[in-house]
């Protein structure tokens, strides 16, 4: 049973002549354990794929099925809800908060289930420990390396024990160094059973995926799977014909008439 | 939850110290003057209800003049205090009338004397009250002699004093002038008495009788050649729960005697009390609600900085909404800061008043009576300040859309 299913998913911005259309027509399935890499250029969708599958914004067309149940059609509280029970977001500029020390931070999104202050405290501590952050738990973050920062964002994604991991562009801030911490971690975090759905430009990156998926124009152009340490062809994948072309040629063919 | 955005709300007030105190001062005046403006009207009442519950509330006073209009049930509605300032028809045959009735204790006319008084110490005195009275008038009094006694009945006409503290103080320089003589419209007065200070209230409503001189009812009719007319009967009821009917009876005689014209004023000690109170209610909330606009922009500088505090942090609410917070707990979290703000600058207030309360206290003659229900009130308006105000920058943090807050830099 696939975690994340997309069926005819698309979004639209705009009204009139301003209209955008950010995804056009995507069909995705991504079963659990995957670790996907979404590329392609600017301006592709990727971002938008990003925020509908992790609920920060709304299909403007189609099916989105996470764990089964359809969650396109939510209301902003319970996108919220999903969010922080089965999302996990890991991001280019950490945000972490700047006034709150590193297990706070970690602990923050339990607070919002409503879990009480020591228990929360409690499980970020154990979490920091694991990514062996636990000496920098009462650091703020402005006293941490980049690679330290987003392993402790690392941590908070990981906190409510999340379905999926949506990581984007997570070593875009970071040096090499820092940049193979941070993958590595990701790497373990997957191999531990988790599906991660990562953002990036960076192509040496899906040397750690299991699967790449290249956007164009808001509709997925290609989707292979990669063996180990495989890294993706960026220009076979763009050169490559789009998978769904048929689809989109018989579209436009409607469109003529 | 409220515990973690309280803990959240205090560590942004305290990142940001100089802006909070800003912010604050305009909570921390408007609840500093609201309170001191109630606790003041407060204190000054209080001291307007114990001089004249001193006196007693088995007293009644009669005064020339119809200076009070009252509606059905006897409550004063009205007001005239000229009519006092005419020609007094009260007069001696009335004191012997009034004592006749039953129930009654004690019936004593004042006379005022305008006199000047000279002594050693000091030439043509004027700042006393001279009042000629009955020996009854010790017994209407009530009050502790701290040297001597009142004059009895026995020497009403003799040239005797009882005089109040001040004039004590003014007059002879000294605290017991027993014995010594002062000289008043050309007469020689050996002082009898003197009284304990009486209470008195910055307002001095009625009488202060620390600045009276007393001196028999006859031997103030001799010196003045029998010109001076009563201001003033003092009448005390042996039984203050039939005070009312004691009222009635009075009314009554007097009218018979006054040929069916109500040419006086018959008032209750209570009444002062009711009277004062009523103006000074008034007059407090009046204030007060002039102290409650800087409340007002108190709250609107609170809503302010809580906008600016909102824009500042879309990138915060972005992330928080991202890890799961809803817009409700987004709402809680900014309005639980303004509470927070706000209370804090409610409890500080208060504090402050304290202190101006003693301060004044101790460097005037008011007393500032600082009451738990003044300190709940003020508390509890900054808290719905900070509701009321903080409303809208919750309400449009609450509102983000989390992928814009995310992209904000």
């Amino acid at each position: 049973m696939p975690i994340i299913e997309l069926e005819n998913v698309s979004k639209v911005f705009g009204f009139g002549d301003a209209t955008t259309v950010a995804l056009d027509d995507v069909n995705l399935s991504v079963e659990k354990g995957e670790f996907i890499a979404i590329m392609g250029p600017s301006g592709s969708g990727k971002s938008t794929l990003m925020n509908v599958i992790g609920l920060l914004d709304r299909p403007s067309q189609g099916v989105y099925k996470l764990d089964t149940r359809n969650v396109s059609r939510l209301r902003s509280a319970a996108r919220a809800k999903v969010r922080r029970d089965k999302i996990g977001f890991i991001f280019q500029s950490f945000n972490l908060l700047p006034r709150m020390t590193v297990l706070e931070n970690v602990a923050l999104p339990l607070a919002y289930k409503g879990i009480t202050n020591v228990r929360r405290l409690h499980r970020a501590s154990e979490i920091l420990d694991k990514i062996g952050l636990k000496t920098r738990e009462y650091y703020y973050p402005r006293q941490l390396s980049g690679g330290q920062l987003q392993r402790v964002a690392i941590a908070r994604a990981l906190i409510n024990k999340p379905s999926i991991l949506i990581a984007d562009e997570p070593t875009g801030n970071l040096d090499s160094a820092s940049n193979k911490v941070v993958m590595n971690l990701l790497k373990d975090i997957h191999k531990g059973g988790n599906t991660i759905i990562m953002v990036t430009h960076n192509v040496e990156l899906t040397a750690y995926a299991s699967r790449v998926v290249y956007m164009i124009d808001g509709h997925i152009h290609q989707d292979k799977p990669l063996r180990e340490n495989e890294t993706a062809d960026i220009f076979k994948l763009h050169n490559a014909p789009s998978i769904d072309k048929t689809k989109r040629g018989q579209k436009k063919k409607k469109a003529k008439k | 939850m409220i515990y973690t955005n309280v803990k959240m709300a205090l560590a942004s007030i305290r990142s940001s110290k100089v802006r909070s105190a800003l912010t604050m001062l305009g909570i921390i005046i408007g609840v500093m003057s609201v309170v001191v403006t109630v606790s003041l009207g407060e204190g000054v009442k209080n001291q307007v209800v114990k001089q004249v519950n001193q006196l007693g509330s088995d007293i009644i006073v009669v005064r020339p003049g119809k200076t009070i209009e009252r509606d059905a049930n006897g409550k004063i509605t009205k007001f005239n205090v000229v009519a006092s300032f005419g020609a007094s028809t009260i007069t001696e045959q009335d004191v012997i009338n009034v004592k006749k009735i039953n129930g009654i204790e004690a019936v004593a006319p004042s006379s005022l004397i305008t006199a000047a008084i000279s002594t050693p110490e000091i030439e043509n005195y004027a700042g006393a009250l001279v009042i000629a009275t009955t020996s009854d008038m010790g017994e209407i009094l009530n009050h502790k002699l701290d040297y001597g006694d009142f004059f009895t009945d026995d020497t009403s006409r003799k040239l005797e004093a009882i005089i109040g503290s001040n004039v004590a103080a003014s007059v002879f320089n000294q605290r017991d002038p027993i014995g010594r003589v002062m000289t008043l419209r050309g007469q020689e007065f050996v002082v009898r008495g003197i009284y304990a200070p009486f209470p008195t209230n910055p307002l001095n409503v009625g009488q202060n009788y620390n600045d009276a001189v007393f001196i028999p009812f006859e031997t103030g009719k001799r010196i003045t050649d029998g010109t001076t007319e009563i201001r003033e009967l003092s009448i005390k009821a042996s039984d203050p729960t039939k005070l009312d009917e004691l009222v009635t009876e009075v009314n009554k005689t007097l009218l018979a005697s006054h040929g069916g014209q109500e040419d006086y004023t018959i008032l209750k000690q209570s009444e002062f009390v009711d009277a004062t109170n009523q103006v000074f209610s008034v007059l407090t909330t009046f204030v007060a609600a002039i102290a409650g606009i800087s409340l007002l922009v108190g709250g609107i500088g609170i809503m302010n900085i809580m906008l600016v505090s909102v824009s500042e942090r879309t990138k915060e609410i972005g992330v928080r909404k991202a890890i799961g917070a809803t817009n409700k707990q987004i709402l809680g979290q900014f309005l639980i800061e303004a509470v927070v703000l706000s209370a804090m600058g409610g409890i500080i207030g208060v504090i402050l008043s304290a202190i101006a309360a003693y301060i004044i206290k101790m460097t005037t003659e008011l007393t500032p009576s600082l009451s738990f229900k003044t300190i709940a009130l003020a508390t509890s308006i900054a808290v719905i300040v900070g509701v009321v105000f903080g409303m809208a920058p919750a309400i449009k943090a609450a509102r983000k859309d989390p992928i814009q807050a995310l992209r904000h830099e």
